[in-house]
């Protein structure tokens, strides 16, 4: 079935095909965009028009339905194209010059026969191009004034966006400045997507068609990194391998980006372009019946490189997303619990508005984008997204990122300056009991009025608890348990943190041998968390005890627990872990609890112990060993004796029996000398043991004062 | 026109290479340096001239060019002051074109239908003496 559409050319009314219409559109902006930089150009092009009109008129007039692909390319080939056309001109065309793209203004009103539109071809300004957006056409205008491939520009900027953001503003400024245009058109050797050859996204084969050579070795060049990961290690946990992922990640980064940044080769010029070739009316036809490079016969070795490139693709891919929903998720999550928060955490609507954006548009687009790319899997169409859905999702992704950004500076202004009020030693509040049990106040909220718990904080409609206080334990100066606290906040200037500590309140109650400590300190709606925070410390006098209860430590967000002297944590410092339920009593040296002290010393008992029957079972082995010695010593002996003894049938010789004599003087010598090693190793041996004991004996005794 | 002839003429022959095809070329380059001659003779010839109705006649003399070419000189002419047109109502379309030739392009046709007659004749002896020592 063919589509017709009623156009007006020259003030005649031609009834086309829709493909007729193409070509013929082609052929005619290339005509005006010719003539345009002629003298009296306008003229010309209006009479062209006008004879191609008056043409198709006849050719109705005399029965045609309506005018098809081949009544345009027999007119073409009457008026003549540009090869033709061009060279009756004194001055030849510079062929690569002439634009034969159609631009994108609507049929009538290019065809209206209205040729005052103006041209600023020779006089170049810089102009967004709208034909060749990603986001708003800055980077392919930029490229176009300097005529190079736009991808270069975009990797640069996107270089520039990575660091330090400078590319961001220039982008966002160039955007709302440099005025778009749509007659600008890249006309020289491009790098587009090969959709026709693809395997995945094209890009390989658009790099190969740019290169002029068969995509299968650039496919292979991308996959070289895993390929020859999984020969080095023999195919076992090629994953793992650390030298191979370095490689990996880049490639497959390239070629990511690369599939974002380049365009598909879409129309028959830009699949000319992408292989450099001569764009014009001739081509241009070539390319759309089909003549010129057919598609690139893939080889079986070709589809299974293919294969390959698509199974890793995929996989890698889908780690990805499920990594970004992920990500996104947790971050969502934890950033609702967060907003809970909001009243206390900022400032004003700026900063709230900041968090709000920054965290709904960071956090969230990845989920959507996640989700969007699966529906369009599955159904396998995307016309119901509205174009460029994806770059206004990337750019509001940015736009969160920057909200966080600025969010973050405005936190780091708010927490800069810090302020600890000093302590005050509070004499008044001295308790002479024996102990003290240290509870945490019972929760007298209503449940059904706390909008959430998190972790010791309690928030409800009008106010919030806040748990952020650490317990130190010293040794009291007199005979009676104290406190005391300290404040701490941090603020952006010494007033507002003075203010702020005017307005922490916390106040543990003491009566006879308990203290019940707050749930926290309370914040109203209105006044901002900055840090604030209560050192609470507990004086306990020598010899007394003191116990923390398990809620306590629940309900506080840090609790450090210090022994005087030292000022150490007993939470990380010596192998003294503090437990709460359990008594604590003051020592001369800091805490100690009964049952700890207990298990302390009979360990100690047992190291002693173990030492001493080491140093024994040392001694005795040393002891074997000599005596294996001296045993192995008195055998060679006796056997070389019997072999002497058997010598004497023989007839002797008063040489003979000399040697004998040596011989039998030298065994004796020794075993002399064996006997007095064995008698040296015993007392050495034996002083060990008694020295080893001696250290045992007095580590215990040590361990015992103690 | 005799130069854009030879221009065009070695411009051919240095580009192509298949013979045939170099033929044809030539062909075309030689009409298209003598196309201004011949349209201002074609408008000559008449009172008043409708650029179809030129590319009519020219195409009964066995000249086939590519109409687009017209347009583009007769703008020039008209530019140099050679050429006059009248705006015609038609029953159909636009309005139409009607070429007619001033004073100065009375002149300047008949000077170069001189030049042209000269040329032709010189050219055609030369191809003939050429044709005959071979």
């Amino acid at each position: 079935m063919k589509t017709t559409m009623n156009i007006h050319l020259a003030q005649r009314l031609i009834i086309i095909d829709t493909d007729a219409w193409q070509s013929l559109e082609l052929y005619l902006n290339a005509l005006k965009k010719y003539f345009a930089t002629q003298e009296s150009g306008d003229e010309i092009y209006a009479d062209i028009e006008n004879r191609v009109s008056e043409i198709m008129n006849q050719q109705l007039k005399s029965g045609k339905v309506s005018i098809s692909n081949d009544d345009v390319a027999e007119i073409i080939e009457k008026v003549g194209d540009l090869k033709t056309l061009g060279i009756v001109e004194e001055n030849t065309i510079p062929n690569e010059n002439i634009n034969t793209t159609a631009t994108n203004s609507n049929a009538t009103n290019n065809q209206n026969g209205n040729t005052n539109q103006q041209y600023n071809i020779g006089k170049k300004r810089l102009l967004r191009n709208g034909n060749d957006k990603i986001i708003s056409g800055l980077c392919s205008g930029v490229a176009n004034y300097l005529n190079i491939d736009p991808i270069w520009v975009r990797l640069v900027f996107l270089f520039l966006l990575l660091p330090a953001g400078i590319g961001f503003l220039a982008y966002i400024l160039g955007s709302i400045f440099i005025p778009k245009s749509y007659d600008a058109v890249f006309n020289a050797k491009r790098l587009f997507r090969d959709t026709d050859n693809k395997v995945i996204g094209g890009v390989c084969s658009g790099i190969a068609a740019y290169i002029n050579t068969n995509p299968n070795y650039i496919r292979v060049l991308f996959l070289s990194p895993i390929i020859i990961s999984i020969i080095a290690s023999g195919g076992h946990h090629w994953h793992n391998n650390d030298a191979a992922g370095f490689v990996n990640v880049p490639f497959f980064g390239i070629y990511i980006l690369l599939l974002i940044l380049l365009p598909k080769a879409k129309s028959a010029s830009e699949k000319l372009q992408m292989r450099g070739e001569q764009v014009n009316v001739n081509s241009i036809r070539n390319q759309v019946n089909g003549n010129a490079a057919p598609r690139i016969q893939n080889s079986s070795a070709g589809s299974i490189i293919g294969g390959i490139a698509k199974l890793f693709m995929y996989c890698i891919i889908g780690f990805f997303l499920f990594v970004i929903s992920m990500v996104g998720i947790a971050l969502f999550s934890s950033g609702t619990v967060v907003m809970q928060f909001s009243d206390y955490l900022f400032r004003n609507g700026h900063q709230t508005m900041l968090a709000n954006f920054g965290w709904i548009l960071f956090c969230g687009i990845p989920i959507i984008f996640v989700i969007l790319l699966i529906v369009k899997k599955v159904n396998g169409r995307s016309d119901y997204l509205p174009s460029n859905t994806f770059s206004y999702l990337g750019l509001a992704w940015i736009f969160g990122l920057f909200c966080l950004i600025a969010l973050s500076r405005e936190f780091y202004k708010d927490f800069k300056f810090s302020k600890t009020l000093p302590a005050i030693a509070n004499t008044t509040n001295a308790f002479t009991s024996n102990t003290m049990r240290v509870k945490l106040a019972t929760k007298t909220i209503d449940d059904a009025l706390m909008i959430g718990n998190v972790s010791g904080i309690h928030l409800m409609d009008d106010s919030a608890i806040i748990g952020n206080v650490s317990i130190k334990i010293e040794k009291s100066v007199d005979e009676n348990y104290h406190y005391s606290t300290s404040l701490f906040t941090r603020g952006n200037s010494d007033a507002d943190i003075n203010t702020r500590l005017q307005n922490v309140q916390y106040t543990p109650l003491v009566s006879d041998s308990t203290m019940v400590l707050p749930l926290g300190y309370v914040l109203k709606k209105g006044q901002l968390w900055r840090g604030q925070k209560i050192n609470l410390t507990i004086y306990v006098p020598e010899g007394k005890q003191i116990l923390i209860e398990d809620a306590v430590d629940n309900n506080y967000s840090s609790i450090e627990l210090n022994t005087n002297p030292g000022n150490f944590n007993i939470h990380s410092y010596n192998d003294f872990d503090y437990d709460t339920d359990k008594w604590y009593t003051m020592k001369a040296n800091g805490l100690y609890n009964e049952n700890d002290e207990l298990e302390k010393k009979q360990s100690d008992v047992e190291d002693a112990k173990e030492e001493l029957e080491q140093a024994a079972e040392e001694v005795t082995s040393q002891i074997e060993e000599a005596k294996e010695e001296i045993k192995n010593g008195l055998e060679e002996a006796k056997d070389e004796l019997t072999r002497e003894l058997a010598n004497e049938n023989t007839p002797l010789s008063k040489e003979d029996v000399d040697v004998m004599k040596n011989k039998i003087s030298k065994l004796q010598s020794n075993l002399d000398s064996l006997q007095l090693k064995l008698d040296v190793n015993k007392n050495v041996l034996i002083d060990k043991a008694k020295e080893a004991l001696e250290k045992a004996k007095q580590k215990l005794e040590e361990k015992k004062t103690k | 026109v005799l130069h854009s002839t030879k221009f065009y003429f070695i411009f051919a022959l240095s580009k192509t290479n298949k013979k045939m095809e170099a033929q044809e070329n030539i062909k075309s380059q030689l009409k298209k340096g003598v196309l201004e001659l011949c349209i201002l003779s074609v408008i000559q010839s008449g009172e008043e001239a409708y650029p179809s109705d030129m590319l009519e006649q020219m195409r009964n003399a066995e000249l086939h060019i590519p109409e687009g070419t017209l347009y583009p000189i007769l703008t020039r002419l008209k530019n140099a002051g050679y050429l006059n047109y009248r705006w015609v109502e038609s029953t159909e379309g636009p309005p139409r074109k009607y070429f007619t030739l001033t004073a100065e392009g009375e002149t300047y046709c008949n000077l170069l239908q001189i030049g042209w007659l000269d040329l032709s004749k010189s050219v055609n002896q030369i191809i003939q003496t050429k044709s005959s020592n071979h």
